[in-house]
């Protein structure tokens, strides 16, 4: 079971390194930063936060959408080129198949994130005269989010028929993730008793955002981080078992 | 001992993903393969044979019926374990290179660790492909990519091999390797499930076929009864150009009809009795004239393949 499923992750994982989206979502970032810093300078604050804000917000931002774009098509890239018959004519079963994906783009996606997240320090690095590892501990969350949206793309994937529709579900549900106070605000404002019932079943992504508070030395610490790290990959499986569910019944046309 | 394939009363309707209409792909079917047989899945483009094949595999969901492979049902994934594939178009992903796919098999198969590397070694070995181990799979060609694919079903040495059209895109060389691989498979026990309409291997490779028409299974032959079919003449090649006349002052006035045509510079005489086929062939040989061939001619898979998914056009052929 372990060696099919580390074989999709394995295939996942080399299928987005070697695609371009890779590398362009990496130089983006590079020239964003790069971009940025005449205009860091002209602030008022001070030039390097604004720089290590804009850095980390670009990592997330752009590794949110790899997972996003790699995450809505996969499925249907595979139903398309119809290599998902040379995988499942072996005896894997469709839940393994499911949770290689997720595993291979959270990792593709992490891989990415902490590159970019290093970059960013190594570049703050250079401009301050020592690099600033307090912002590492943006990765773990990093990773958390990532996981979440992964295995939001795959659930659509296994529900949704066209990518598109599939990845517009899928920012959506990011969105409402990242404004949850909002949303726990309106939810216990409505008379509406239903609605109560929405808000567990909406990744609380707004918690996993620890950059802004790092900028004022407000250090999460391991246990926080730990926690975070669990409710991401915990979430994220569960995700990947329903769409294991809806998907194993279904024919592969 | 359980037999390689079960497939009892299978029926498979397609179901429109928003109507949820269904529309009969497949009427229902039974039939066994033998552990050890090689067995023709014949039909026309569009007939059911990949539909079949997807039901075999668990891709898809029988409407009615059952299938076993070597007695595990089909919906149990561990009864392909012993499976190999080889699909009609070989789809593979273009960012992986030939050694990677053929390990992609392997591990999929459940071959641990240690062994892959020794195993996708040899498989490439067998298909012909060791040269091109770190070649992009984007870089091959039609026939180099389905030898990939044979590549990665046989990499975990199945018992059944499930073959859908795994002859196109080869050229004649690549086509008798192939041809050669899959007699080598069956020698040392593999089953055969050959899905085809290239007759000619079909009726090369395979102990049964059977014949698929829109979905109905028209029938079940054995190759070996197809060679007990009434004898249908003998056909006597001489690589020189002669006529009617010449052809009687060497063979004698015939006792029973013969027929004669002449082909580009070579003639090619059909007697139907045996007696005077064999006297016009000894005949033939102490003239000292140039013997093409001499065969004894039988009804043809393609005839009977012919005669079943078009009978009237078998009719008309018969009747000219």
């Amino acid at each position: 079971m372990r060696g099919r499923i580390a074989a999709i992750w394995g295939l996942t994982f080399r299928e987005a390194l070697r695609s371009r989206l890779f590398s362009l979502a990496i130089g983006f970032v590079g020239c964003l930063v790069l971009m940025v810093t005449p205009y860091a300078h002209a602030t008022l604050g001070d030039p390097i936060a604004v720089i290590k804000h804009l850095g980390l917000a670009a990592a997330s931002l752009v590794s949110i959408t790899v997972v996003m774009v790699a995450g809505s098509t996969f499925l249907q890239k595979e139903f398309t080129r119809k290599t998902i018959y040379l995988l499942l004519a072996r005896p894997l079963r469709r839940w393994e198949f499911l949770a290689g994906k997720f595993l291979g783009l959270t990792s593709v996606a992490t891989t990415l994130y902490g590159l970019m997240v290093v970059a960013v320090i190594g570049y703050a690095g250079l401009l301050e005269g020592r690099p600033d590892w307090r912002l590492l501990w943006v990765v773990p969350y990093g990773i958390s989010e990532l996981a979440i949206v992964s295995a939001i793309t795959i659930l659509f994937s296994a529900i949704v028929v066209t990518p598109v529709l599939n990845g517009m579900f899928a920012f959506g549900i990011w969105i409402v993730g990242r404004s949850h106070p909002w949303l726990t605000t309106t939810v216990e404002s409505s008379s509406l008793p239903i609605l109560r019932f929405i808000l567990p079943i909406i990744p609380d992504l707004s918690a996993l955002q620890v950059a802004d508070g790092l900028m004022y030395d407000e250090i999460p610490g391991v246990i926080h981080a730990a926690a975070g790290l669990g409710y991401g990959i915990t979430f994220g499986l569960g995700l990947v078992m329903l769409a294991a569910t809806l998907r194993g019944l279904a024919d592969i046309p | 001992m359980s037999a390689a394939l079960e497939i009892d009363n299978l029926s498979y309707a397609r179901r429109h993903p928003w109507t949820g209409r269904r529309t009969s792909t497949l009427d229902p079917f039974s039939l066994s393969v033998a552990q050890g047989e090689a067995f023709g899945f014949l039909g026309h483009n569009g007939a059911g044979k990949t539909t079949t094949i997807k039901n075999i595999l668990g891709l898809v969901t029988p409407t009615t019926g059952s299938i076993t492979l070597f007695g595990i049902d089909n919906r149990n994934p561990a009864s392909r374990g012993s499976v190999g594939y080889v699909p009609e178009n070989p789809y593979f992903y273009d960012h992986l290179r030939v050694g990677e796919a053929i390990s992609l098999g392997a591990q999929l198969a459940g071959i641990s660790g240690r062994e892959i590397k020794k195993v996708v070694g040899d498989t490439l070995e067998r298909v012909g492909l060791s040269s091109r181990y770190t070649s992009p799979l984007r870089t091959l060609s039609k026939g180099l990519l389905q030898r990939v694919a044979i590549g990665h079903a046989l990499v975990s040495s199945p018992r059944l091999l499930i073959l859908d059209e795994p002859f196109s895109g080869l050229d004649p060389i690549g086509r008798r390797e192939m041809r050669n691989l899959f007699e080598e498979e069956r020698r040392s026990g593999t089953t055969l499930f050959l899905a085809s309409h290239i007759l000619s291997d079909v009726e090369a490779l395979c102990d049964r076929v059977s014949i698929m028409v829109k979905g109905k299974l028209r029938g079940i032959f054995s190759c070996e009864d197809l060679g007990k079919q009434p004898s249908r003449g003998y056909e006597l090649i001489i690589g020189a150009a002669l006529n009617y006349d010449d052809i009687l002052a060497i063979i004698g006035k015939p006792s029973s009809e013969i027929e004669c045509r002449q082909q580009h510079s070579v003639t090619v005489i059909t007697i139907i009795d045996a007696d005077q086929a064999r006297t016009a062939l000894t005949r033939c040989i102490e003239k000292n004239l140039p013997i093409a061939s001499f065969y004894h001619q039988r009804p043809t898979l393609e005839e009977l393949y012919v005669a079943i998914v078009d009978p009237s056009t078998a009719r008309s052929e018969g009747g000219g």
